[in-house]
């Protein structure tokens, strides 16, 4: 496959890269203009309800960019492609930056709409779990060793974490404590409206598009320290 | 079947050998009941509402630093390698070590927790529904506790590495473990209901957890 080509991907990443951190930071730019400036407040929040515009598009990345570590983990396992666990390696720190951002915004929205930093409930434990999981999973890819097999244990590691995905997703559907239930992504269509939902997805666009440029620029590390490391071996012996 | 009870038989004479190790074990144990309720105060009424959480902690913290006598000293002396990637069927070799690190280092605890539980101020009712859930659930705790073991295995005192890397997966079954002793807005979480969602953590980790230690340990001594 073309995409999975080092060298293709290495010619891509140096053509587009700059562009998409363009376009992204354009993207932002505006979203948080409509969010911070234009959106109205909150009946009941007030202005504490702008901290949605940066907890939730983090929430969203950091369950996707989890899910798409998972995927990579398999195509690896399976197929053996050097190039899904260099992915998957570079896109885990970028998850784990995510995760934070949920987890510390939360805690400033927590406390003076809950009245609380911290509570014991489902969705909380369950990101706090998902953080820990994408630690784990950055050290055992610091670990040292033969890459093959810290890729394949990763890969494994990954995979084992996934389950915690639909926990976090469903969590709070499933025990009914202080965190409200989902309102943009559910079957019956969001809940919230519009003024404040297109907002929403233009940072979140915002911030799939920076995450990319994060993304693009740490493979591309990867893959040159790869050929580097490659190229050393062959002159060695 | 001769293979699985010859290495029962060799990992009891290793333990054996070094008689220090299920003593540290137990001591360990001792020692984390009786901080707890230091740190805690002298107020046997909150001592008694959190104990079973706190048993529980002191459980998973003694099979989660012990877990690296299971594979540790194997694997130095390349006698793992032998054992899991020369085999036919190397589940059944971790099975069995895993049964022989159950026998001399858990076993100890587990006969230890009334201690235990009796320095946290536990009603003697809640006491012997804790001690049967744990018995249930150890072997499940030592599978994933293994997982983190077999992962950091090249690590010299991968303790703390094998606690961060696994914990996360130990959350569930303390959720389920201490349901039915706190108060709880799930209605009818009995304690039978928790033994049985115990028992089937166990049996579903016991199917695929020896497999994915095997391929783990395989490829890490590639």
């Amino acid at each position: 496959m073309i995409l999975f080509n080092p060298n293709q991907l290495l010619k891509n990443i140096n053509r587009y890269s700059n562009l998409v951190s363009f376009v992204g930071i354009a993207v932002l730019t505006i979203g948080l203009y409509f969010a911070l400036i234009v959106a109205p407040n909150d009946y009941q929040q007030g202005m504490m309800v702008k901290i949605m515009y940066l907890h939730v598009p983090s929430a969203w990345l950091s369950l996707g960019i989890y899910s798409s570590i998972a995927a990579m983990s398999l195509v690896y396992l399976i197929t053996k492609t050097p190039i899904c666990a260099l992915i998957s390696k570079s896109l885990a720190p970028i998850g784990l930056m995510f995760t934070s951002i949920v987890l510390v915004s939360g805690i400033f929205w927590g406390r003076p709409m809950w009245g609380v930093w911290w509570v014991w409930d489902a969705r909380l434990t369950s990101v706090l779990l998902l953080f820990f999981i994408y630690l784990g999973l950055i050290l055992i890819y610091r670990m040292d060793g033969k890459r093959n097999s810290y890729f394949k244990i990763a890969s494994v590691y990954a995979l084992l974490g996934f389950i915690n995905i639909p926990i976090v997703k469903y969590s709070v559907d499933w025990w009914n404590t202080l965190h409200q239930p989902a309102s943009v992504i559910r079957m019956d269509g969001p809940t919230i409206h519009y003024s404040m939902l297109y907002p929403l997805l233009f940072v979140f666009c915002g911030f799939c598009l920076i995450s990319l440029y994060f993304l693009s620029q740490t493979l591309k590390f990867e893959i040159l320290n790869n050929k580097f490391k490659a190229r050393r071996y062959k002159e060695k012996y | 079947m001769r293979q699985f009870t010859s290495v029962i038989r060799r990992d009891l004479s290793v333990y054996l050998e070094k008689k220090s190790t299920f003593v540290m074990a137990i001591a360990f144990f001792l020692i984390i009941s009786a901080l707890l309720p230091i740190g805690i105060g002298p107020n046997l009424d909150l001592l008694e509402l959190i104990s079973p959480g706190l048993l529980w902690i002191a459980f998973l913290l003694s099979i989660l630093l012990n877990i690296s006598h299971a594979y540790e000293g194997d694997y130095r002396d390349g006698s793992l390698d032998l054992l899991i990637v020369e085999s036919d069927l190397p589940e059944l070799v971790l099975i069995s070590k895993i049964i022989s690190f159950w026998l001399l280092i858990i076993l100890p605890v587990i006969i230890f927790l009334p201690v235990g539980g009796i320095m946290l101020n536990m009603q003697p009712n809640d006491l012997i529904n804790i001690i049967i859930l744990i018995i249930v659930s150890s072997p499940c705790m030592i599978l994933i506790a293994s997982i983190g073991s077999a992962i950091a295995i090249r690590i010299n005192n991968s303790g703390l590495l094998v606690t961060l890397l696994v914990t996360p997966f130990y959350v569930p079954i303390l959720i389920i473990g201490t349901l039915p002793f706190v108060e709880n807005d799930i209605v009818n979480f009995t304690f039978f209901r928790s033994l049985m969602l115990l028992g089937a953590a166990t049996l579903f980790t016991l199917a695929i957890i020896p497999f994915l230690v095997a391929y783990i340990l395989r490829v890490n001594s590639e």
